[in-house]
């Protein structure tokens, strides 16, 4: 039979020991509990079966809230890798917590999709600006479709690479496939035959359509600068004509 | 090369960890984190939060009050 609480002197001690660790669970040790032996108070025992059980169940929920804080640190790691251009960073799946696991798995099919799309708009890059190497000393670089400002500044360097790893002394631009330019891409397609000439080659434009030149004269780009012939073949003409010349 | 302090006294886990994932988002390569927490499992906190996002903890100690102060490098 259990001694009743009052007068009880070993009542005061069990309580004093309750409110220690209940203190370090507040203050973060979460894995602070009761230990000893029965008291043979059965008030004093049950509430220190339930302090431990609550201390473990607080244990649980404070290891599962660090499990989420470090994986949200390790997504914001492999996310800010990917904004810096890393797109061969993963995510590591080792998260025991499903929902976690399910996350990570999103993230990475995400950045996958944008890896594969980077590769494509690399190859598609390289497709929009090709350099061919027509006659010994000549290279064409065929432009067809919309040219962007980005697009235009893409195909400078890329004829300037070639122009320096052909050795060319002619570069043609050809613009049959250019519907439309605004003042942007005129300006790079004149720092672009300036450049040329810098390294010493000619450059040649072909395949101004009427509507081009009507928007080369409006915008006041000076056609002089250029050296133009109606069509490719032409250009080309002009070109060999020139490197036979010079030999 | 900055250095950003942070003073996480006074939190419990896993809040120290959760204002060190926040602020490393603005962290740049090079910088430097300095931490100030008294949460008693901080020590092993940190140095699983360095291990899994893969930045190297430069100092991890504890003051006679108890406090830890630690250093990250990013």
């Amino acid at each position: 039979m259990s001694k009743p609480p009052q007068n009880n002197p070993d009542l005061g001690s069990a309580l004093a020991q309750h409110i220690d660790v209940l203190k370090k669970l507040v203050e973060g040790d979460i894995k602070a509990r009761l230990g000893g032996e029965a008291t043979g108070i059965r008030i004093v025992d049950e509430m220190s079966e339930y302090i431990n059980h609550i201390a473990s169940v607080y244990e649980d929920s404070v290891n599962q809230s660090m499990e989420l804080s470090l994986a949200i640190a390790q997504f914001l790691n492999v996310l800010n890798q990917v904004a810096e251009g890393n797109l061969k960073v993963r995510v590591p799946m080792d998260f025991e917590q499903e929902a976690l696991a399910a996350l990570g798995k999103g993230i990475n099919t995400a950045i996958e999709k944008v890896a594969e799309r980077s590769i494509l708009e690399e190859l598609l890059k390289e497709l929009s600006t090709p350099v061919l190497y027509t006659w010994e000393g000549v290279i064409v670089m065929p432009l067809i479709g919309t040219l962007t400002s980005n697009r235009a500044q893409d195909a400078m360097e890329r004829l300037l690479n070639s122009i320096t790893q052909y050795r060319a002394k002619v570069a043609i631009i050809d613009i049959t496939g250019v519907p439309v330019i605004d003042s942007m891409v005129a300006q790079h397609l004149i720092k672009t035959v300036k450049a040329v000439k810098i390294l010493g080659s000619d450059a040649i434009i072909t395949g101004i359509s009427a509507e081009v030149a009507s928007i080369l004269v409006k915008i006041g780009i000076e056609v002089e600068q250029f050296t133009t012939r109606n069509t490719l073949r032409e250009g080309l003409q002009h070109a060999i004509k020139s490197i036979e010349g010079n030999k | 090369m900055a250095t950003v302090t942070l003073d996480l006294k006074g939190l419990r886990c896993p809040q120290p960890i959760l204002k060190i994932t926040a602020k490393s988002v603005d962290m740049k390569p090079g910088d430097v984190m300095e931490a100030e927490a008294n949460c008693p499992t901080f020590e092993q906190d940190v140095k699983t939060w360095c291990e899994r996002v893969g930045k190297p903890l430069l100092l991890i100690q504890k003051d006679a009050a108890g406090v830890f102060h630690c250093k990250i490098q990013f």
